[in-house]
């Protein structure tokens, strides 16, 4: 193939396809799934954080009006089994004989309808013992801390040291050894739509509706977790409401009502309330890292030693998170000596999961902290310091001290142009005078570099119609991401086809067997690769068909997207359509249908980096901070749509502004969840969102075979540290040092009292 | 269904959605989006909270957004409601708000999208101006997750230049 795309519509702000069904109010999220002769779901769950279970009475609930069932494990345990790990005791769907967080699943009501069964679940006696919670890490790592698990040997869910070189010697002997601790608190991903199931069984197939990110895995899971699992299980991701990584993974609800409509014989619908998503769905950050930096007098970072500590709650789903954090917390830099040990924690919490960022989010935010730690410590320009120690073009790919690969990048120039395209400077210069006028405004960047398009595969079938229609299906589920419209464009553009003529189609693993699903930013690297290599398998079968109608071997036969041509005499042509339709009309040496599955592995994830910078402007009568400005400049390798990358970014950053400036997961210090609404919880409103909001991109070459990078994280990663350096910025020339989010009004309104006081 | 509380009371509810009369005998504490939803078949009203915070429920009733979570059923009864569902443009296509929300690309999972159309016609409707403290304001009522509001806000501007909405006015 001499090129791959028309681009006619790749590299185009093309419209979502997705728009139409949702702006017509035709769109099918779970709750809207209603099935006749339906039953309700309500779970009843632990209000304690820990605790024995002695007792479960279920007979007046039973006896409640409109009640078909009341379920408690005894009644499941023979027919399910748990989730089981290798560091804890298993997770229960529902819970056996010890609850370990609050909101943890205990019994479930099975009435007529939601008013019902809600009535009903109240009437739910469990008799519990209390148990002492242990609510922080530090407390979990005390020797006398009580144990969570029973069969672990301690709190510890994970526990592993990466680095390189001899950090002990390059710590004894460098100039200056710096010391920070820092700490992203909890945070809950608050989609829109709270989680839900639909389960219906028709005596062959059991069909699941979910909202989910993992269809294919919640197939596979009910197929290990029942003992005897129906002949088919089909699991259908409807619209989903957002999803954020909270919804990658299978949780009990997504066992039980499957079962109950198994067993029962009827559909089952279980729908969150609000107040139960908050606590039982998994939560996100809750990393700290205690560390510390090696640097010689001129600003060269020598090592980077310590650790990184996540509060996994109760269960172990989330045990990967402080490896990733680890694993990238050399960020943008060559660091040639190195030691960080993570930990994963137990404590009596909601278990803590993927949340945008998973892990990187808190290793940049460690990394670009330290960096303008030295740059502060040693009276240096933060952007000097991060020029000095930036790997370099010529040392790609680069393998990190903690493990990661990076495949690509040019990231001392890309801080340079980043810093010109943004007008950082002329920011600085005007926030430096607006500060001498008494306004309290700061300039602040971060340079961040992250994993993405991780594997294992993803799956495409495409199919081209004899009318040229172009019909596909991929492993993907996207959730709102707008990834449908960038296959289609990858579609058309390969095959010469209109638009709208390709249809794309997701989420149902009765369309497509093989999948994984969309997170970690691999949608368009690996699921778009799948779309890709099937499109290409299709115009290279129909080849000889073209071959045929143009009288020579096929070998003579080159493809341009939308016709072959002979290669001695490129004006001698036919279209793709005409050999389509040889084909169809068998014509054609070439079987119909010209169709392709493909399950795509790139082998290797790629790594988008950039800078991106804030201008805020803080009250100092109520410590309330504005977003004045948010400017991004990433470099997303091809944008096959860059209006989509521009809605991944204002969402991504708007959620990394939450998490610094309102959003906190809060618990008290018994571990009862202290926020349990989304205003409680605070999710950011339109009064929000940045008054400014600019973005640059930029495109070089990457090891991807197509030339894309994963955007989708790029906004939760970068946008923490440069805010809170933008509102370090603003106390200026006065310094001072944010080391933790969420950072409240209240904390800095502190901070403008500390500072006012010392003039 | 959500049929409402067995012990509870009944009540006859007659209301007109989207143009359409909608009559039912119905729990006296079932709430109005539950109405909607269930018995009206109106999907495009969601659910998104049990505190009145996210504005994914949000329908126009009688004239004025309202979030059909804060009501029962019986409190709409002989009233007019629009939906996402019933909205139209002069032309009977897409509304003005509904065409520059796929111009802005300023949906994205859609959940949150049919409460914060409804918002921005009552809002329009009632004289609101398209200023950016206006829009705002307007929106405080409606949490999206996706979007980073960015996009509709350029939406809620760009439906007010083709409905003639002054781009500052005396606000509501």
């Amino acid at each position: 193939m001499a090129r791959l795309f028309l681009n006619r519509y790749v590299g185009s702000r093309v419209k979502r396809l997705e728009d139409l069904r949702i702006l017509r109010g035709e769109a099918t999220y779970v709750d809207d799934i209603m099935l006749s002769g339906m039953l309700h779901a309500v779970f009843v769950r632990s209000p304690y954080p820990h605790a024995v279970i002695n007792e479960i009475d279920t007979s007046d609930a039973a006896k409640a009006r409109g009640v078909v069932g009341v379920y408690t494990w005894r009644d499941l345990e023979k027919g399910l089994k748990p989730f089981s790990f290798n560091s804890s005791d298993p997770f229960y769907p529902l819970a056996k004989d010890k609850v370990r967080f609050v909101g943890e699943p205990v019994a479930v009501v099975l009435a007529e309808d939601p008013y019902k069964a809600m009535d009903a679940a109240e009437l739910v006696v469990v008799d519990y013992e209390p148990l002492e919670p242990v609510s922080s890490v530090d407390a979990a790592l005390k020797d006398e801390a009580p144990r969570i698990h029973d069969s672990a040997p301690s709190n510890i869910g994970f526990d592993r040291t990466y680095g390189c070189g001899d950090a002990d010697k390059v710590f004894k002997e460098a100039p200056i050894v710096l010391e920070n601790t820092l700490y992203n608190d909890r945070v809950y991903a608050a989609s829109l739509e709270p989680r839900g199931v639909v389960a219906h069984y028709d005596g062959e197939t059991l069909t699941v509706w979910s909202s989910t990110q993992t269809p294919f895995d919640l197939r596979d899971e009910i197929l290990d977790k029942f003992v005897a699992p129906p002949r088919s299980v089909r699991v259908i991701q409807p619209d989903v409401g957002g999803a954020f990584g909270a919804k990658i993974p299978t949780y009990p609800e997504d066992l039980v009502v499957p079962y109950l409509a198994y067993t029962t014989g009827r559909p089952v619908k279980w729908y969150a309330y609000r107040r139960e998503d908050v606590v039982s769905t998994t939560h996100g950050r809750d990393i700290r890292a205690t560390l510390e930096v090696a640097v010689d007098r001129r600003g060269r970072i020598l090592g980077l030693r310590g650790e990184v500590v996540a509060d996994l709650g109760a269960y172990p789903l989330g045990a990967a998170l402080p490896a990733i954090a680890t694993r990238i917390i050399s960020g943008a830099y060559d660091i040639r000596a190195g030691s960080v040990r993570a930990l994963g924690v137990y404590t009596n919490k909601t278990p803590l999961g993927a949340y945008r960022g998973a892990g990187r989010p808190e290793g940049i935010f460690f990394i670009e902290r330290m960096i303008d730690l030295v740059a502060d410590e040693l009276g240096m320009n933060p952007a000097e310091v991060r020029l000095l120690n930036m790997i370099s073009k010529e040392q790609m790919p680069y393998k990190n001290c903690f493990g990661f690969e990076y495949d690509s990048g040019d990231y001392p120039v890309t801080l340079k142009r980043a810093l010109e395209a943004l007008g950082i400077r002329e920011l600085e210069r005007w926030a430096e005078e607006e500060r001498r006028k008494g306004r309290l405004v700061g300039v602040g960047y971060a340079f961040y570099v992250e994993i993405t398009s991780g594997g294992p595969f993803e799956s495409a079938y495409v199919r081209l119609e004899p009318n040229g229609r172009v019909e596909i299906v991929v492993g993907s589920t996207p959730t709102g991401q707008g990834d449908a419209t960038a296959f289609a464009q990858l579609a058309a553009d390969i095959f010469g086809v209109e638009l709208e003529k390709v249809r794309v189609r997701w989420g149902d693993t009765g369309l497509i067997g093989e999948g994984v699903g969309t997170f970690g930013s691999r949608t368009l690297a690996v699921g778009g690769g799948a779309v890709i290599e099937a499109s290409k398998q299709i115009v290279e079968k129909a080849k000889r068909a073209a071959a045929e109608l143009l009288g020579v071997d096929e070998a003579q036969v080159e493809y341009e997207p939308g016709y072959y041509y002979v290669k001695s005499d490129p004006a001698r042509r036919v279209t793709l359509l005409e050999a389509a339709e040889r084909v169809y009309r068998g014509e054609s040496s070439v079987e119909p249908p010209l169709e392709a599955k493909v399950l795509y592995d790139p082998k290797h994830p790629v790594y988008p980096f950039g800078l991106h910078a804030a201008v805020v402007e803080i009250d100092g009568e109520t410590g309330r901070v504005k977003v004045l400005k948010y400017l991004s400049y990433d470099d997303v390798g091809k944008a096959v749509n860059p209006m989509l990358v521009e809605g991944q970014l204002h969402g991504g950053v708007m959620q990394g502004i939450g998490q610094v400036l309102y959003e906190h997961m809060a618990y008290d210090e018994s571990s009862y969840p202290l926020t349990l609404s989304l205003g409680d919880y605070g999710v950011p409103t339109a009064h929000e969102a940045p008054i400014e909001f600019k973005i640059v991109m930029q495109e070089t070459q990457t090891h991807h075979p197509h030339g894309v990078r994963g955007v989708g994280e790029i906004g939760t990663i970068a946008a923490p540290p440069a805010l809170v350096r933008a509102i370090e910025n603003a106390f200026k020339p006065r310094r001072v040092r944010i080391t933790r989010t969420p950072v409240k009004p209240e904390d800095i309104y502190k901070l403008v009292k500390e500072v006012t006081d010392k003039i | 269904m959500a049929t409402g509380n067995g012990g509870a009371e009944k009540t006859r509810v007659r209301v007109t959605v989207n143009g359409r009369l909608v009559e039912a005998e119905v729990p006296v504490n079932m709430l109005f989006v539950h109405f909607l939803r269930e018995v009206a078949d109106v999907k495009s009203v969601h659910v998104g909270c049990d505190t009145s915070h996210c504005g994914a429920c949000t329908v126009v009733l009688n004239g004025r957004a309202v979030k059909s979570c804060t009501l029962f059923a019986f409190m709409a009864d002989g009233g007019e409601v629009l939906t996402l569902e019933g909205l139209r443009g002069s032309d009977g296509g897409l509304h003005p708000l509904q065409e520059a929300f796929h111009e802005e690309h300023a949906l994205q999972c859609g959940f949150c999208t049919p409460g914060i159309i409804m918002t921005l016609y009552d809002y329009f409707g009632r004289g609101g101006d398209a200023s950016e403290e206006g829009l705002r304001r307007a929106l405080e009522g409606n949490l999206c997750r996706c979007t980073g509001y960015v996009n509709i806000l350029r939406a809620a501007r760009r439906a007010a230049a083709r409905l003639r909405i002054p781009r500052k006015g005396l606000g509501v």
